[in-house]
């Protein structure tokens, strides 16, 4: 009953279709009260005390226009039943709660805690997530919240007792649940992949039965992150052609909770590119019953959408449908893992709009993984590590700051691959491969990409990197995006003699694309080839004045040669500088 | 007329000084052979800057200078090349023999070197000569930071004329006086030859320089001189590691002389040297 029609949106009359969409969305979502978060599995042993089943809880949020009676209420998980009381004693660091408070407010949520969190809070002498001002705490009237949340619980709210379910206020469960006895056998909740620490909450419920995915970021005990002002505003684009259309329809509804009267507030549309703004769509939203509804086109464009209603703002992400071609490439890998670094691949959004990585692909043609199952928005001009484990790279690299590591890896093979990224609807996005045969060198470390324009699999634009650096710009772009070669040393004179000043002869070596280095040598006055430099790579080298075999060279004048490769043959290029201690 | 023409034909080789820390080949007359072949009655042997073994008793006394430009030009400092300057002259006493040499060396004024080199040496029972050189050595920056190294050297050389052939070892770069910095004063340097009298192809030598130092100590050179007429020739020579080849043309005339000479390094380029002689 809650299908949302788009067929023959272009041949509807605007007014038309926003009836229909109005009638068919007042049918949607139909209840006042909804489980909106359910913390099942945190971190630590399920038995531990101050950790554990004791930090479980459900949240539930009076999203109606009338005040909510939370008498006689039960919760089940088809399994087992528990009758919901008033919190009565104040726990510590949470006295801003409300504990004897037996009714929610429109808006207002109440917070059911397992029976030991007060004293886990006492034995760890602190709250393990703060919880909203203003939040009704209840708890079961039975040792554990649900006998203990399984990973893959779901959960009934009803109305009744402990043999009869009278009314059925919410449900969190893999699909509708119709209950007369409360413990029929399990209601799952299964849908999305357990992660320990991560609670679920639910999306799109305006449009449809509710759906539940974990949550993004941290836990928010006691706050519908969804409900912005007393307003909800969800919205779904129509499965059309994209490819053939230059604009994406765009269908919203809203909720306004504790109003029922017909109100009408201003909405805009907005794109930003950059540090500009242009106003795409603006009018008038009327409500009926609590619910909106607005409909407009979002032309098919590398910017990034914001809808204003009255004063709140929402981002519009339309990437998980539509994404400029190229928006994102493959920057850089690592493929040959160590003990102490795991593989990883790093994402690099080069369009001017955030982009949403939900549900995107990694792999090649015989196995793809899905990069992360949850909103992951990559900023433009932003960097995304992708790994194999995140702690151990996060361990290795103390500064990076975004990463994800997804349920399960593609191991990338240490010699020769193909890498696809794909997006949610499998349109190929990127595609690089690389080949150590391409390089005179590449014992460890990451490769570099050059250009992001250009194929990904050309040999010419890889480069071992000279630093690794996941989630930062490759250094391999600045040294070899030059348009002839640039070779200098420096400082003249230099001094290894330890004093922390000029100890090192710095050798910078750039080279346009279709150049290649056959040697770099540093030569001592009497013409000897005092160091030669093996692992060759562009960008800069250090050199400490001491031959391969720790020898000092002889103060005097030093020569540095490097003998490089072009499509024409070859040249040599040397630089003359003076070492002294 | 049979001695003086023996004296002649002998050549030696020797200790031969580079009257330099590093350089990559001897100055003057000897930089096109690579110091192969020393003529003790040419120039090569009455040279300042090698020891008073070598010197023509023909000549009272004798002044010589000469200019060094090292390699090809570089990336930087395009404008600035790295040369050295060399003069000195030699007395021969009833009793012994003197020879005083001056060098500067300028590395694209960023880096210079000046040294003194004095040797004295007599002839024992007419079977050999024998000589004690003693060189000094200051280095500096031209930076005005006023960082200045000292080194002192002490050194022997020994003359041994055979009939067909010459053959001497020596020691170099035996410091004395040290510069106190790790990497600082020049590596002990062991060098060996032999070469022959001059025949119908001109004469020959060999010449092999051990550096212990040196992760590849060993050094080989072969040269060659050969006079087209009495007071005009050609020499040649090629070394390894570093490799090497020079070439030079070399003339006397009556109390005077000179030479100029090339030695290419395949990789640092071309070095040019002249040098002028006068003898009473």
């Amino acid at each position: 009953m809650n299908q949302f029609f788009c067929f023959q949106i272009q041949s509807l009359n605007y007014r038309v279709y926003s009836l229909i969409i109005f009638l068919l969305s007042i049918t949607g979502y139909t209840q006042n009260v909804i489980i909106t978060e359910i913390y099942r599995d945190p971190p630590g042993s399920e038995t531990a005390l101050g950790g554990g089943a004791s930090h479980e809880f459900i949240e539930i949020t009076n999203l109606g226009c009338d005040t909510f009676s939370l008498k006689n209420l039960l919760i089940t998980d088809g399994v087992d039943t528990d009758s919901l009381i008033m919190w009565d004693n104040v726990i510590f660091s949470h006295q801003e709660c409300f504990y004897s408070q037996d009714f929610l407010l429109p808006g207002q949520t109440a917070l059911i805690l397992d029976p030991d969190y007060s004293k886990a809070v006492q034995e760890n002498h602190a709250p393990p997530f703060s919880i909203e001002k203003g939040t009704v705490l209840l708890r079961v009237d039975d040792r554990d919240l649900g006998n203990g949340l399984a990973v893959d619980d779901g959960i009934v709210l009803y109305r009744g007792d402990k043999k009869n379910v009278l009314e059925i206020i919410a449900n969190a469960s893999d699909g509708p649940v119709y209950l007369d006895n409360p413990v029929p056998g399990k209601i799952s909740l299964s849908n999305s992949k357990n992660r320990e620490g991560f609670s679920v909450t639910p999306y799109m419920f305006l449009f449809d039965s509710v759906h539940f995915s974990y949550k993004i970021d941290t836990l928010s005990p006691g706050k519908f992150d969804e409900l912005n002002n007393g307003l909800i505003a969800q919205w779904k684009f129509c499965s059309v052609d994209i490819n053939n259309q230059q604009a994406l329809p765009c269908s919203v509804l809203c909720l306004r909770v504790n109003d029922n009267a017909g109100l009408s507030v201003p909405w805009c549309l907005e794109s930003v590119s950059g540090l500009e703004t242009h106003i795409v769509d603006k009018g008038i939203m009327r409500f009926g019953n609590q619910k909106g509804v607005l409909e407009f086109d979002l032309p098919l464009d590398n910017v990034d959408y914001y809808l204003t209603i009255d004063t709140n703002r929402w981002y519009i992400d339309i990437s998980s449908v539509w994404s400029p071609a190229a928006s994102i490439v493959i920057s850089e890998i690592f493929p040959k893992a160590t003990q102490n670094e795991p593989e990883w691949i790093e994402l690099f959004n080069q369009s001017s709009k955030s982009i949403n990585l939900k549900n995107w692909m990694l792999g090649n043609s015989e196995d793809t993984i899905e990069i992360i199952g949850r909103d992951f928005y990559l900023e433009s001009s932003q960097y995304v590590v992708i790994t194999k484990n995140t702690k151990s790279l996060n361990a290795r690299y103390l500064g990076l700051n975004s990463a994800i590591e997804p349920f399960v890896w593609h191991t990338l093979n240490n010699t020769s691959d193909t890498i696809m990224l794909l997006n949610p609807q499998s349109v190929l996005i990127d595609i690089i491969c690389y080949n150590k045969k391409w390089f005179n060198s590449w014992p460890s470390g990451s490769l570099e990409r050059i250009k992001f324009l250009e194929s990904g699999c050309d040999s010419l634009l890889w480069e071992p990197a000279l630093i690794t650096s996941p989630g930062m710009p490759n250094g391999a772009q600045f040294y070899r995006l030059v348009d002839k070669p640039f070779f200098d040393i420096g400082p003249v004179p230099f001094t290894p003699d330890n004093d922390g000043k000029d100890d090192y002869l710095q050798i910078s070596l750039k080279l346009p694309l279709s150049y290649s280095i056959v040697s770099l040598a540093i030569f001592s006055f009497n013409g000897r080839m005092v160091y030669e430099v093996n692992d060759i790579k562009q960008g800069v080298f250090l050199w400490n004045g001491k031959e391969r075999n720790g020898k000092p060279v002889i103060n005097g004048p030093i020569f540095v040669a490097a003998e490089l490769k072009y499509p024409k043959g070859t040249m040599k290029l040397l630089k003359k500088g003076v070492l002294w201690r | 007329m049979e001695v003086a023409f023996f004296v002649l034909i002998v050549l030696t080789l020797a200790f031969q000084s580079m009257a330099a820390l590093g350089d990559p080949f001897p100055g003057g007359y000897s930089m096109g052979n690579l110091g192969t072949i020393v003529w003790k009655r040419g120039i090569a042997g009455q040279q300042p800057w090698v020891p008073a073994a070598y010197v023509d008793k023909r000549s009272k006394w004798g002044l010589s200078a000469g200019v060094v430009s090292f390699y090809g030009k570089t990336g930087n400092y395009r404008d600035r090349s790295i040369y050295r300057v060399i003069g000195g002259g030699w007395y021969c006493a009833s009793f012994m023999n003197f020879k005083l040499s001056f060098t500067q060396l300028d590395a694209f004024r960023v880096y210079y070197e000046q040294s003194v080199f004095v040797s004295a040496g007599k002839s024992v029972f007419s079977l050999f000569d024998i000589s004690i050189e003693v060189s000094a050595y200051r280095t500096g920056l031209r930076d005005n930071s006023g960082r200045v190294r000292t080194i002192g050297e002490i050194g022997s050389s020994f003359w041994f004329p055979l009939n067909l052939v010459s053959l001497a070892v020596s020691v170099d770069h035996y410091v004395i006086k040290k510069s106190g910095i790790n990497g600082a004063d020049p590596p002990l340097t062991i060098r060996a030859g032999i070469h022959t009298k001059l025949n119908r192809f001109g004469a020959q030598g060999v010449l092999i320089e051990i550096v212990p130092e040196y992760t590849t100590p060993i050094r080989l050179i072969i040269g060659e001189e050969y006079r087209i007429v009495r007071w005009l020739g050609i020499h040649g020579a090629v070394g390894n590691n570093p490799v090497m080849i020079g070439i030079g043309l070399v003339f006397d005339w009556k109390r005077s002389g000179g030479n100029s000479a090339l030695v290419n390094h395949p990789v640092l380029g071309w070095s040019r040297g002249f040098s002028l002689y006068y003898r009473k």
